[in-house]
Formats: C-alpha cells, sequence, structure tokens
C-alpha cells in the first residue's frame, strides 16, 4: 500500500500531463473503435438498430462483393508495398552518394507530393488518364502508340491505380531510408572498403541490414496505407470497370453511406481491422529476428 | 513548499480527472444516446424523445405553443441548390441567392437565426444519412427531393407540408405533377420550387462547318434511324456524333433515356420491381452503342467516362450532339463570356431520340424543400413562414429563370426574350411524357448503383448486353427483395 502511495506521489503528475492526450486517444480512436465492434452487431440503419449477433459477418463470408474487394485490396497491398520499399530504397542509396544540396534537392522533390492531398493528386491522374484528352495518350501517341483506355479494363486499372499509388507514396520512405542510412556508423564503410568490398556488396552486406527497423516500420505503415486505399478508388474508377477495382474500405464506405447498413458496414470493417493486424503481426514476426 | 505542491497536485489530479471524466462519459453518453432511440424510431413517443436530445432548449409541445412570437430559435438550414447568376443579385456561386434572401427573413424576424450550409450535391446523401443516423438532421434541406424523399418518408423522417398551404400560399398555383411527385397517402412531404427535363442538343456551328446544316430536322425530332444517320455524317476529322458516359451512377439519366426511347422499361409501374430483362430493346440500345463506338461515331472509353467529360468535350466542339438539361443554354452563356467555352457554339434543342412509331419520353429532376422532424411548434411555424418566404412567387420566378429551369408555380412563369431557341425546344417538348427512372422506390439509390456496373460490364465486353441487362436485373431485384423484407 505504502509502496503504491510512493509511486503514485512519483508519478502522479505524469499521468496528469498525458491525460489530456490519453482522453483524445479514448475519443476519438478507442471509443469508435469499440462502438464499431458493437454495432457490427446489429442491423443498423435508419429504420432502427436491431441486435442480430453473428449475422452480419456470416452474411459477409457468402457476399462476392465483399470477398472481391477484399481481394482486390490484398492484391493492391502485393503491389505496391514491394516496389515502394524497393524503390525507395534504391533512391535513397542513389542518393547517400550525393553532396548535401543536391541530397536536399532529390528530398523535397520526392516529398513534394506527400504536402498535397490525395485528393489534388489524384484529380490530377484523372485527367493524365483520361482517355480522350489525358496526357499519357498524348505521351504514347508522341511514339505512334495508343490510345489506351488506362482504366478501361481491370487489370490495366488495377496497374494504373497502382502507378498512380505509388508516385506519391515514395517520398516519407526515401527521407526515412535517408535518415537510417546516415545513421550508420562510417565505420562499418571504412573497414568494408579496406576488405575491398564492391559499393553493392557494401549496400547489401552493411546498409540493408543496418536499416531493418526502418524497412519494417516501412512495410508495416505502408501496408496499412495501402488498406485504407480510398480517395484514388472513389475519384478515379468509382470502383469500376464493373466493380474490378473496389477496395475493402470504398465497399465499407458504399455499405454504410449508399446501402445505409451501418451494421454490415461495421462487420466489415471489423474484418479490415483484424486482417491488418494480422499482416502486421506477421510482418513483425518475420523481420523481427533479422533485426534484432 | 514542494510537499504542499505535492498534496495539492494531487488533489488537483483527483479533481481534474474526474472532472473530465464525468464530461467525457457524459458527452460519449449522449454521443451514445441517438443510437437507443433509432432502435425504436419508429414509434412517436421515440421520435419525440430523439428530437428532445437534439434541442436541449426544447420545450414541452403544451408550453410551445403558447410561447411568445420572440423566442429566439435557430433554423439549420441546408442546401445543395443549383440556382447562381440570378437576375438583379450579385450571386456567382450556388447558394447566393438563398444567403441573400435568408439575410433578408431574418431581418423581418430578428428572432429567428438561420444557420446555412451548402452541401455538394455528390455529398448530400451521405450527410443526411449521417446527420439521419445521429438524430441531428438539418431542419431544412433544398435538394432534388424526388431522388431522396421516397426514403425519409419510409422511415418517418420528414414533416407533412399540408399546413404550409393557406390562403395567401396557395396549393392550387403549384405544378400539380409536382406536388403528386411528392405526395404520399395524402400528405405533402417537399415544396416543389423549379423542375427540369433532358433534351438533346446540336452544336449547329459542326453542322454549318461540314456543309450538312440541312440535315438538321426543322421539327426537333427525330427517330433512332435519322439520329444514326445523321451522327454518322457528322463524325470525323476530330469531330464525334456523340459521346456517352458510364463512369458512374449519373449513368441512369444520360443512357436511359435512349433505352427508355429505344422502347425498354426499367422499373414496373408501381417502382416496385425491375423488369429491363423483359424488353429486349434494352440490349439492343447497349449494342448499338457499342456499334457506334467502332465506327468512330462516339469517343472510345465512355465506360469510364463522366457526364463533365462529355460536357467537356461537347463544349470544346469536338462532339455535335449531346443529352442534357436545357440549363446549357446558360453553362455555354455564361462559358462564352469567361472564355470557357468556344466562342462560335450555336444550341440547337431537339426532342429526345426515339424508336419510329414511339412517342419520345424524358427524364424529369426536381428541387424543393423537406422539412425534418420537429418537436417545437413555434419553431415549425417559423420553418413554415421561412419556406412560404424562400417559395414566393418572384423568388421561385427568380431562381428559375437563373437556370432556364420550369417554376414549381404557374404565377412564377417567365418569359426567353433572350432564349429564342430554348422557347422553340420547351414547344416541341410540351407533350413529351415522364418516363419511370424508379425515384419514388425507397431503395432507388442502392438500385441506382447496380446499373452502371452492368453497362460498364457490357460496353467493355465483360458481358453481352444481353447477359448484362439479365444480370443487372436479377440483382437489383434481389436486392430489393431482401431490403424490403428486412425493413417490412
Amino acid at each position: 500500500m505504502r509502496l503504491m502511495q510512493d509511486k503514485w506521489r512519483q508519478y502522479g503528475w505524469g499521468y496528469v500531463f498525458i491525460f489530456p492526450n490519453l482522453m483524445l486517444l479514448f475519443v476519438f480512436y478507442l471509443y469508435p473503435l469499440l462502438n464499431t465492434f458493437r454495432i457490427s452487431l446489429f442491423d443498423y440503419g435508419l429504420g432502427g438498430a436491431h441486435f442480430i449477433g453473428l449475422d452480419n459477418f456470416t452474411h459477409l463470408i457468402q457476399n462476392t462483393v465483399f470477398l472481391r474487394s477484399l481481394r482486390n485490396t490484398i492484391l493492391f497491398a502485393a503491389l505496391i508495398v514491394p516496389v515502394v520499399v524497393i524503390v525507395s530504397l534504391i533512391l535513397a542509396g542513389l542518393m547517400q552518394g550525393l553532396n548535401q544540396k543536391a541530397k536536399s534537392w532529390y528530398r523535397m522533390l520526392f516529398y513534394l507530393p506527400d504536402i498535397c492531398t490525395a485528393v489534388v493528386l489524384t484529380m490530377v491522374w484523372e485527367w493524365m488518364f483520361n482517355m480522350n484528352f489525358g496526357l499519357m495518350n498524348y505521351l504514347v501517341g508522341l511514339v505512334g502508340l495508343g490510345p489506351f483506355q488506362w482504366l478501361g479494363s481491370p487489370s490495366i486499372a488495377i496497374l494504373s491505380i497502382c502507378f498512380a499509388v505509388i508516385s506519391w507514396s515514395l517520398g516519407r520512405p526515401i527521407i526515412l531510408y535517408l535518415a537510417s542510412i546516415d545513421g550508420i556508423p562510417k565505420e562499418l564503410y571504412e573497414a568494408a572498403e579496406i576488405d575491398g568490398a564492391s559499393p553493392l556488396r557494401k549496400f547489401f552486406g552493411i546498409t540493408v541490414p543496418m536499416i531493418g527497423n526502418t524497412s519494417l516500420f516501412i512495410v508495416i505503415t505502408s501496408t496499412i496505407a495501402v488498406f485504407q486505399l480510398f480517395v484514388v478508388i472513389q475519384i478515379l474508377t468509382g470502383g469500376g470497370p464493373f466493380r474490378s477495382t473496389e477496395t475493402l474500405v470504398f465497399t465499407i464506405y458504399r455499405t454504410a453511406f449508399v446501402s445505409v447498413e451501418f451494421g454490415l458496414a461495421a462487420a466489415q470493417s471489423v474484418v479490415l481491422f483484424v486482417v491488418i493486424l494480422a499482416i502486421a503481426l506477421l510482418q513483425l514476426k518475420w523481420f523481427k529476428p533479422k533485426t534484432d | 513548499m514542494r510537499r504542499i505542491d505535492r498534496k495539492t497536485g494531487m488533489l488537483a489530479t483527483i479533481g481534474f480527472i474526474v472532472l473530465i471524466t464525468a464530461l467525457l462519459l457524459g458527452g460519449c453518453a449522449s454521443g451514445n444516446q441517438p443510437s437507443k432511440p433509432v432502435e425504436s424510431e419508429n414509434t412517436p413517443a421515440s421520435q419525440s424523445d430523439a428530437g428532445g436530445e437534439q434541442q436541449a432548449s426544447v420545450q414541452p409541445e403544451a408550453s410551445q405553443a403558447e410561447a411568445p412570437q420572440a423566442k429566439e430559435i435557430t433554423i439549420e438550414y441546408w442546401t445543395t441548390g443549383p440556382y447562381k447568376n440570378v437576375k438583379g443579385f450579385d450571386t456567382p456561386n450556388n447558394g447566393d441567392y438563398e444567403k441573400i434572401k435568408l439575410e433578408q427573413f431574418q431581418k423581418i424576424h430578428p428572432n429567428v437565426k438561420v444557420n446555412f450550409q451548402y452541401v455538394a450535391p455528390g455529398a448530400v446523401e451521405q450527410k443526411v444519412t449521417v446527420a439521419l443516423l445521429g438524430n441531428n438532421p438539418p431542419d431544412i434541406l433544398l435538394d432534388s427531393f424526388d431522388r431522396r424523399l421516397p426514403k425519409y418518408v419510409k422511415f418517418n423522417k420528414t414533416e407533412s407540408l399540408n399546413a404550409l398551404f393557406d390562403a395567401s400560399f396557395q396549393l392550387d398555383d403549384f405544378n400539380q405533377v409536382l406536388i403528386n411527385l411528392n405526395t404520399y397517402d395524402g400528405e405533402i412531404f417537399a415544396l416543389p420550387l423549379t423542375s427540369s427535363f433532358n433534351a438533346f442538343f446540336i452544336n449547329k456551328t459542326i453542322f454549318k462547318e461540314k456543309g450538312l446544316e440541312h440535315l438538321i430536322p426543322e421539327n426537333r425530332d427525330w427517330t433512332f434511324e435519322q439520329w444514326k444517320d445523321i451522327l454518322k455524317q457528322v463524325s470525323g476529322d476530330g469531330i464525334y456524333g456523340t459521346a456517352i458516359y458510364a463512369g458512374n451512377e449519373q449513368a441512369d439519366e444520360g443512357f436511359l433515356n435512349y433505352l427508355f426511347n429505344a422502347g425498354a422499361e426499367q422499373w414496373d409501374q408501381n417502382s416496385e420491381k425491375i423488369i429491363m430483362a423483359d424488353y429486349p430493346q434494352a440490349a439492343e440500345t447497349i449494342q448499338l452503342f457499342k456499334d457506334l463506338e467502332k465506327e468512330g461515331i462516339i469517343p472510345p472509353g465512355g465506360a469510364n467516362m463522366k457526364l463533365e467529360d462529355v460536357n467537356q468535350l461537347f463544349l470544346q466542339g469536338k462532339v455535335a450532339v449531346i443529352n442534357l438539361a436545357p440549363t446549357l443554354y446558360n453553362i455555354v452563356a455564361a462559358g462564352k463570356k469567361d472564355g470557357s467555352v468556344k466562342e462560335d457554339i450555336e444550341l440547337y434543342g431537339m426532342r429526345p431520340v426515339h424508336a419510329s412509331g414511339q412517342e419520345p419520353r424524358t427524364s424529369i429532376v426536381a428541387q424543393g424543400y423537406m422539412v425534418f422532424k420537429q418537436d417545437d411548434a413555434y419553431k415549425k411555424e417559423m420553418i413554415f413562414e421561412l419556406l412560404r418566404y424562400m417559395a414566393s412567387t418572384e423568388s421561385v420566378k427568380a431562381m428559375g429563370e437563373s437556370l432556364l429551369y420550369a417554376p414549381s408555380r404557374t404565377s412564377s412563369v417567365y418569359e426567353l426574350p433572350d432564349h429564342p431557341d430554348m422557347e422553340a425546344l420547351m414547344g416541341v417538348m410540351s407533350g413529351v411524357q415522364r418516363f419511370n427512372l424508379g425515384t419514388t422506390s425507397p431503395y432507388y439509390a442502392e438500385v441506382r448503383q447496380l446499373w452502371f456496373p452492368a453497362l460498364q460490364s457490357a460496353l467493355l465486353g465483360n458481358k453481352t448486353p444481353e447477359q448484362a441487362v439479365a444480370d443487372y436485373t436479377a440483382q437489383a431485384n434481389a436486392l430489393i427483395e431482401e431490403k424490403s423484407k428486412k425493413e417490412n
């Protein structure tokens, strides 16, 4: 008892200081999260809310639209995340050898899309992909190709979306990789040089293992970001052609706000939460031993 | 000092935590409450409870009726109103005219505060739904009421407006077709302001430049055969005959026009069931457009294009014929002034293209006011007063004229001295019937979402037109059945 009182005296003020933040976390994250779990057990729409147990989840298993969205989302993650990680790592590696001024210039260049909203960036891509007056068809037209329907068939539309998303997703990983690479002790490179290691050998033998934690962070955050793709789908394709590019978040949005089935949408959100959690845990498990 | 600080700090800590927790839990509790009344919202008693939560200051009905005239009230006014550039008013943006009128109303009634909010038409469905679920809808909504009202009426969310009409604000002065659109079991649920219809527009300049002006029908009427022949002749050299769009749900307005005028139907008469698969004309018309795309008469990529893309092509002088509302006259006139539209565009309005032996039909979209459930009798009366003010003869006339929409009131009819072509178009459109878009179905919004993916799959060759129409019909009917089973 006495020990507890002493501890409280010692750390009491600390709790006071973190309290406002904790409450914000509770009100804006934890409470909505818990409420989503609760709503997922209800048939909840304009007509009222009725407890239906796990019916929403049973419905999801048979719902082809939802299953296709889940598959699409996993496909987007599988296509986008590795490219973002590898390309940003390569670019950061190439920028490592540049002088400070050039490094800053490229850093700014790649980070620029990050300060724009996804809506603006997507609208630019919408114009670029436009079949009749878009930049992409103008460019391929210069070499006598096209015009192509960049968003016309499911497979091309998925690749076009990936291309657009990757184009504005490189900035942050590059910054993180550059900072991480700068933190690697120079002695390791000097020792490798003395041993006659080539630049490639140094990159894969020293740089890549030493930035494992950063890679883990980028992989997890990029995966979460891709699982939450919405704006780009909403503006570029509206989920089309014929629902082939719908992602989970887009389907959740449609279920909630078009079909006004908030219970079902909450169940879909719970599934999304579980999938992201599972993937993040798997990624942690795979990468962790290499980073210890 | 330090010891005293610690003791005081400890008390402050506990007090602070208790206070904030109480406040937040109170907030959470009241934030959580809306879900409870929703569970039993169909009962009048629970609605009154819900309203009580929404407006903490709301008093019991009896005392409200006796409330003095000067009682201060706040009215939440949301609008998607398209009216702008109203004659005699500096109103370059949507909602500007309404704001001016609302300010005038507040001067007459200083105890009334109106919170104005413009809502983008694409966001209104979502915004109002969320507000309704949270039990904090606006008091008044100006929107395309025919598209949304059935859902709100079904769930008892809107007020009957029968009491709005009296000797000074006569129901007889309003277009009965528009009134009937929003009447359920004898109760009127929306106050119409304006309405519009779809017609076809030719850019005469393209025909003149190609020496094909003689092809333009003088009687402003054409069958599919004539229309196709004209489009074929005018296409080429970077010009397309017409353009279609199936990139989003607006595809129903534009594309269904062709299907209906080919003789197909989408909904049954009571808007309870989709019957498109019963009409071979539906698949035939989709096939017609696939052929037109192959022949280069319509631009490629229509499956992913949106209304704005098609408008853009027309306004750039790359498309000869377009299917749109007569507000296009104003868009072209304004665009010529600010340089966004090609200078030489000259519009010629036509009746919708139709199958030989079939009378043309068109879609109507109506704008007007809806009032969400009220508990305060005095506030409701002031809302009605506000509606009467906003829908005065002069206002309806001004709003209609600003977009060349038809006014809902007989006394608001305006002349079109600056738009001789529009006047001629109105003449030939007067006998055109309205087709059934299914807007009276409470499931209209959901069913609407199924059509454009079906159309895309047919246009892109993922399915045959017959398959696409059959699958759409089956999916839509399954959805309607599932929804009505769940809700009834």
